[in-house]
């Protein structure tokens, strides 16, 4: 029952924040230089084609009234036409998130396996050279353009030693380099949080408890040390969530991968903004589910958290 | 207090024990020289100040000392015939927990606090028994959660450590220490962190496990009273050294070292005409950096700034009856009156 | 006179814990031999100080260190992969790869100067602001904050170049406003704990103003913290200018900054894949250079930024 109540609670918090986003969103439209309806009517389109593409668009109409059209469109489940194909914002969105999540998720994963696996590495060969190589490759896993890595990636794997596709979503196999590329700088981030969450557990008294008990050390380090010290590590995951979404992006780019993120880029170049206005909108709700799945999660994991009802 | 056993073996011997640390200041002797003796069914009260290495002593020989400090080792330690300072990893895995036990000195953060204490003492039992079934080892934790008086025992077996009472959690550290009935129990200021009157019940508890199971304790503390009341014997340790050594009784009712005193006369009297104690002037000196000589000399009340107190370090001698020992180059000089007249010249300047 | 009352149970004195006293030495390191030493001694940081100045200065003297115009093709000489002439190769129309890098790195590095200098002249004062007056003020900025946070740089840069369309001056904003929620939390932060003593030492001194007590604490305090912010986040800035550069939202071809060169050149990777290697290879570095300068200032000025 206190689980419900908290939910609710995050919702209305939720649909405020939304509602703080759709307004920026329409006031976007009023600030941007030049004019949207031309635009979509294309330059060589006349006068009284571009008004009556404003007018249809309710690009006219003051910013409250657009807010409520946008509102009202929602509950419909309508979030406008693209300007460039003239397709339903909502049918080219709903074609290509599950390829974003899916390159969201295997990249998180990713990033957590091998994030988990150097920091506890380099939290337990601590003082030797494998911290020293760990530190040194967590520096440079967050100074790496993603960009560059897919496109080294590519030209490693793909061209040079054809193992896996070049670009596209074809093969099963496609995934591999795409969620390699957005997950190097989470695996960078959360070795860095590991190892340091790592150290500071392992000199905490209950550790030399287990020790003391007679316990073997693999279970001091893995059972106690580690269950501690990956508290932490799930809110990272929470508030990287953002860099992955813009790995995502690029990324998406770089490989041709189908996602919204190929998408948000193309309607940004091409100014088609029924488009960009819909994605953010989808991305703003993406943000909201993680941070209560992360909010959620550390009560899982932590005992001595309760949910605030 | 017990009776001493009689057997000849003693259940630990410490011989000649020293303890060294490389920090960033140096290298740092946290135990010098120490050796103390221990009897089956006895306890040993060992009491000092912070930083006087009594608890790095016995940290030391379960070898549960920080590794970052890279310590070094140096001496003997016999428990049960054998050097535990020789010991394989392994086998020394094999001591802890079932031949020494440690009652670990903050409740609060000695267990786990994402794991159910029930299942952590249940883990205490698996490290020595991986034969038997998890319901059993389940029964016996809360056989032994009972023992040390949690009520309730079922239902506080499936709770969360902060869920506990910090008295509460210190019983729970003895039930973990007792599951394996060990022979010797380190209890490292077991008491510190309680309010007063937990302090006692948990004593009683102590008291009741030693008589039912004649185990050996090692009870550290810096709190006087506690060891008159369970020590049958007496270890003082200054700044890594055992300044003075023997018979409970015979410590409390003839100090033979300027510092035992001392200690003894910051106790509240209980003739309550003076309510203002002092405590030795001075602090503890830092363990990198001891006086030359005898290490208490800077705040003794007998040295006077004598030569010998600054430059040579005093050996531990018998004083006063067997087994009585004191490091001290004047304990001649404490004769009774003397005794009286160094407590009450601090009172009398309170 | 001293006339401590001893509690009851007999103890005496404390000293630190001999345990914790081994955890002292690296503090007290420190603090010998002054902040530039730690610096220096701090090998990454050494490293990265020096792929700064190599790249700073490649950038500043391009013109003399290269006998080849950046923007000057010659199309019989497409894509030619690194020789004793072209150290580095030519790109798709002939022009030298070397040439183009070192005279990119002026608008890499200027984007991300400029845009972390906006970041600190808006987002400092508005940190102080929102911590120290609290109430509303603070709720709304810090709410504020707190998305544009959780959305990251190159995610709020990306919906501001939508917005402001194509090229140099708005990449430098968008990039400049992504930046401004880290150092709105870092000035809070010092503003909230500077609060007590401000309010203290102002009744205690009759005559100088908050506002000036405030001002000399934070000189003290916060600018430490202000400049390894500022290190760490040009870093940040240049990864996000080169990225939307690459998506060509940014610096507009045949300009050669170094995104830009990345997406022209991504056309190449089956013939010529150093013509996008190289590029990404720059950015890389000066992002790294950054990275561990930022952090061996960090180690140096103020260890307690350092979080977990």
């Amino acid at each position: 029952m206190r689980f419900a109540k908290y939910l609710g609670k995050r919702l209305i918090i939720s649909l405020i924040t939304l509602v703080g986003v759709v307004l920026v969103l329409v006031l976007m439209t009023k600030l941007i230089p030049g004019d949207p309806a031309r635009v979509i009517a294309g330059l060589n389109a006349s006068d009284q084609e571009v008004a009556r593409i404003r007018q249809s668009m309710g690009l006219d109409q003051p910013v409250l009234i657009q807010f409520g059209h946008f509102i009202l469109n929602l509950l419909h489940g309508n979030l406008g036409t693209s300007a460039r194909t003239g397709n339903p914002v909502v049918g080219e969105i709903a074609t290509r998130l599950p390829f974003t999540l899916e390159l969201a998720i295997c990249g998180t994963l990713i990033g957590i396996v091998f994030g988990v696996l150097l920091g506890v590495l380099a939290a337990v060969r601590k003082g030797t050279w494998v911290e020293s190589v760990v530190s040194a490759l967590g520096v440079m896993g967050i100074s790496m353009p993603v960009y560059w890595l897919g496109l080294l990636l590519i030209i490693l794997f793909a061209v040079q030693l054809k193992w896996l596709p070049v670009a596209g979503a074809s093969t099963v196999n496609s995934i591999v380099l795409p969620a390699v590329a957005v997950g190097v700088s989470l695996v960078a981030v959360i070795s860095r949080v590991t190892n340091s969450s790592m150290i500071d557990v392992l000199g905490q008294d209950y550790v030399r408890s287990v020790r003391a008990k007679g316990s073997p050390e693999r279970v001091a380090v893995f059972t106690h040390a580690l269950r501690n010290a990956l508290i932490p590590v799930i809110t990272v995951v929470g508030l990287e969530f953002g860099t992955l979404l813009g790995g995502a992006v690029l990324t998406e780019t770089v490989f041709g991968w189908p996602g919204i993120g190929q998408l948000a880029v193309t309607s940004i170049q091409a100014r088609d903004y029924p488009m960009v206005q819909g994605i953010v909108f989808v991305f703003a709700i993406m943000f909201i589910i993680v941070n209560i799945i992360t909010d959620v999660m550390y009560t899982v994991v932590d005992p001595r958290v309760k949910l605030h009802g | 207090m017990t009776s001493a056993s009689n057997t000849s073996e003693p259940l630990l011997s410490l011989k000649n024990l020293s303890v060294q640390f490389r920090t960033g200041s140096g290298v740092v002797r946290a135990v010098d020289d120490v050796s103390y003796e221990l009897n089956p069914g006895e306890t040993l009260g060992v009491v000092g100040e912070s930083g006087s290495g009594k608890s790095v002593t016995v940290m030391s020989l379960m070898r549960l000392l920080p590794e970052a400090s890279r310590p070094t080792v140096t001496g003997e330690a016999l428990f049960g015939g054998r050097d535990l300072l020789t010991l394989s990893n392994r086998e020394l895995r094999a001591v802890r927990g079932s031949g020494i036990a440690l009652v670990p000195q903050d409740p609060m953060t000695c267990l786990d606090p994402v794991f159910k204490v029930g299942k952590q003492i249940v883990e205490a039992l698996r490290a020595h028994d991986q034969k038997s079934r998890y319901s059993a080892l389940r029964t016996r934790a809360i056989e032994l959660l009972e023992m040390v008086g949690i009520s309730q025992p079922e239902r506080r077996f499936d709770q969360y450590p902060h869920q506990f009472s910090g008295g509460m959690r210190q019983r729970a550290m003895i039930a973990m220490a007792m599951a394996n009935k060990p022979k010797l129990l380190i209890a490292d200021e077991p008491t510190t962190a309680l309010d007063v009157t937990i302090q006692a019940q948990i004593l009683e508890l102590l008291k009741e496990m030693q008589r039912e199971m004649s185990i050996g304790i090692v009870l550290i503390t810096h709190d006087l009273r506690l060891v008159s009341e369970m020590a049958d014997k007496v270890v003082v340790m200054y700044a890594g050294h055992v300044v003075e050594r023997g018979d409970g009784r015979t410590v409390f009712d003839n100090p033979q070292h300027p510092y035992t005193l001392g200690l003894m006369s910051s106790l509240p009297q209980a003739s309550g005409s003076d309510r203002w104690l002092r405590p030795i002037p001075g602090n503890p000196p830092s363990l990198a950096n001891t006086p030359s000589g005898c290490p208490f000399h800077p705040r003794c009340a007998l040295a006077n700034d004598r030569a010998e107190c600054r430059t040579s370090l005093p050996v531990l001698r018998a004083v006063a009856g067997a087994d009585h020992r004191s490091a001290c180059h004047f304990t001649d000089e404490l004769t009774p009156q003397k005794q009286a007249e160094l407590t009450s010249a601090r009172r009398a300047t309170a | 006179m001293d006339n401590t009352r001893a509690d009851s149970s007999g103890s005496v004195a404390h000293a630190p814990n001999t345990m914790q006293m081994m955890s002292m030495g690296s503090a007290s390191r420190r603090r010998r031999g002054g902040r530039w030493r730690t610096f220096l001694r701090n090998r990454a940081a050494v490293v990265g100080l020096v792929i700064l100045v190599v790249f700073i200065l490649a950038a500043i003297l391009a013109p003399l260190l290269t006998p080849y115009n950046p923007s000057q093709q010659d199309l019989a000489m497409v894509l030619q992969p690194p020789s004793a002439a072209h150290w580095l190769g030519t790109d798709g129309s002939g022009r030298d790869l070397l040439a183009r890098i070192m005279f990119g790195g002026q608008y890499t590095l200027i984007i991300g100067l400029l845009a972390v200098t906006l970041a600190v002249l808006v987002g400092v004062p508005l940190g102080l602001i929102s911590g120290y007056l609290g109430g509303w003020c603070d709720m709304i900025i810090q709410r504020v904050t707190d998305i544009m946070l959780s959305f990251n740089t190159f995610l709020l840069a990306l919906a501001l170049v939508a917005v402001l369309g194509v090229g140099p001056t708005s990449v430098i904003i968008a990039v400049g406003i992504g930046v401004i929620p880290q150092f709105i939390r870092l000035t809070r932060g010092v503003a909230l704990s500077l609060k007590q003593r401000v309010y203290i030492e102002a009744a205690e001194s009759f005559g100088a103003s908050r506002a000036s007590i405030l001002w000399r604490h934070l000189l003290r305090n916060a600018v430490s913290s202000i400049i390894v912010y500022a290190t760490l986040n040009i870093g940040v800035a240049i990864l996000v200018a080169a990225g939307l550069g690459f998506l060509g939202l940014g610096v507009q071809p045949p300009a050669a900054e170094w995104g830009t060169m990345l997406s022209e050149g991504s056309q190449y990777i089956f013939s010529a894949p150093y013509v996008s290697a190289f590029p990404g290879l720059a950015v890389f570095l000066v992002v790294l250079g950054f990275n561990l300068a930022g952090d061996g200032l960090r180690d140096a000025l103020d260890p307690n930024l350092r979080r977990g």
